[in-house]
């Protein structure tokens, strides 16, 4: 797949996906176009340096920041987007693949699958949060 | 300074804002900073609201008046941002004096009353959302349809179980049923596609990302039990999803089927 066909295919899954909780009109070209932009972050990151979980870390982190600039400058509480703009990265193959192997019996696989999926999704809401509190910490030092 | 009847006033909008984020999918620090930035704003200075994701207790002091608090147990919890940023919208027109508190409390109460989540778009969104992920999977043009057909049926069937308490649960849990079954069934008639990118893409829009996300910004954040409540949420959901898919998956293995 090309850049384009990522950015598209995660544009209009997060569109729908937003639509699906209901989010604000307003908001909706924005979440998914950060949506967008974050998966090809994550894409370039995993294929250029071979490095999953920084992908997966970084890709969060700016999409977090992207969220709260938007928030701010729509003004909109940050919760709209940032929980539509990650859905794309959240490891749905995954936890499937995890499941498959566990009926399989094949727990060696399972686990082998299974730690980094865990692992990859707790590294999406860690990005999240330390996004959150970089915006907060920058506000907080730059109205001294 | 305020007098009793405007203490009441501002003890149900803080009552009504509090709901409708909590019941709607916010997180509880942005509910207790609501209520604190409301209060603040007409000199309610002595203002404890502890909120966790079933309830919240509020206690608002007064100068020369009684204190009042306020108990209230939240069951009924879904995700719908726009109400969310309803009520954030009225609390900031609140705060900066544009709209008065009856005004306040007048839209409040729409938000609430608002039952209308238009069906047939709530289905083909949750239908379209499973598709492109399929797609975005590196599924083919096949597995988009019938991964779209998994997210109508699964958003259909929940509008069955629509408030009732175990809902979130057993949607999660029948999702994944659902999701396998048709997709195993499609794949075996037709002969074509690619099951497990199907459930995959299908499983994306059912996975508790928003209970994650709040569990680790409510724990960072200090609010402990909403952190703990919340990540068990996430934990649940995400296992009742795995749980549904393996038990048709392991149907098929025990019929002589094979998993490719």
């Amino acid at each position: 797949m090309t850049i384009f066909t990522n950015f598209f295919y995660s544009f209009m899954a997060s569109l729908f996906f937003a639509l699906l909780f209901n989010a604000p009109k307003r908001s909706l070209p924005v979440t998914a176009a950060i949506a967008g932009i974050g998966y090809v972050v994550f894409i370039l990151i995993t294929q250029n340096l071979g490095s999953k979980p920084l992908g997966f870390f970084l890709a969060t982190l700016i999409m977090g920041l992207l969220c709260e600039i938007a928030a701010r400058v729509l003004k909109m509480t940050t919760t709209t987007f940032v929980t539509i703009a990650v859905i794309p990265l959240v490891p749905g193959l995954g936890i499937y693949r995890t499941m498959q192997f566990i009926v399989q019996n094949n727990y060696e696989a399972a686990v082998q699958i299974g730690i980094p999926t865990l692992l990859a999704a707790g590294t999406i809401a860690l990005a999240i949060a330390i996004s959150t509190f970089a915006v907060k910490l920058f506000l907080h030092f730059w109205q001294q | 300074m305020l007098n009793e009847q405007e203490i009441n006033k501002i003890i149900k909008i803080v009552k009504l804002e509090a709901q409708i984020i909590l019941e709607n999918g916010g997180e509880t620090y942005r509910v207790e900073d609501t209520v604190m930035r409301i209060c603040r704003s007409f000199g309610l200075i002595d203002v404890e609201p502890v909120v966790i994701p079933t309830g919240m207790f509020i206690t608002i002091s007064h100068d020369n008046l009684a204190t009042h608090t306020i108990i209230k147990r939240v069951r009924r919890r879904t995700v719908n941002l726009s109400k969310i940023d309803a009520a954030n919208l009225i609390s900031r027109q609140l705060t900066t004096g544009r709209i008065s508190l009856d005004e306040a409390i007048i839209q409040l109460e729409q938000i609430i009353g608002d039952k209308s989540k238009p069906k047939i778009l709530t289905a083909t969104a949750s239908a379209l959302s499973a598709g492109f992920f399929t797609l975005l999977f590196n599924g083919s043009l096949f597995d988009f349809f019938i991964a779209a057909l998994c997210g109508a049926v699964i958003q259909l069937f929940s509008f069955l179980l629509q408030g009732e308490d175990m809902s979130n649960f057993i949607i999660s849990l029948t999702g994944g049923i659902f999701t396998a079954v048709i997709a195993i069934t499609a794949t075996q008639i037709f002969n074509m596609g690619n099951m497990d990118l199907i459930i995959s893409g299908a499983i994306m829009p059912l996975l508790p990302g928003l209970a994650m996300t709040n569990a680790i910004r409510d724990t960072i954040q200090g609010d402990l039990v909403s952190g703990v409540a919340r990540g068990t949420e996430a934990i649940i959901v995400a296992i009742a999803i795995a749980v549904g898919v393996g038990v048709v998956l392991k149907t098929l293995i025990l019929m002589g089927g094979g998993l490719n």
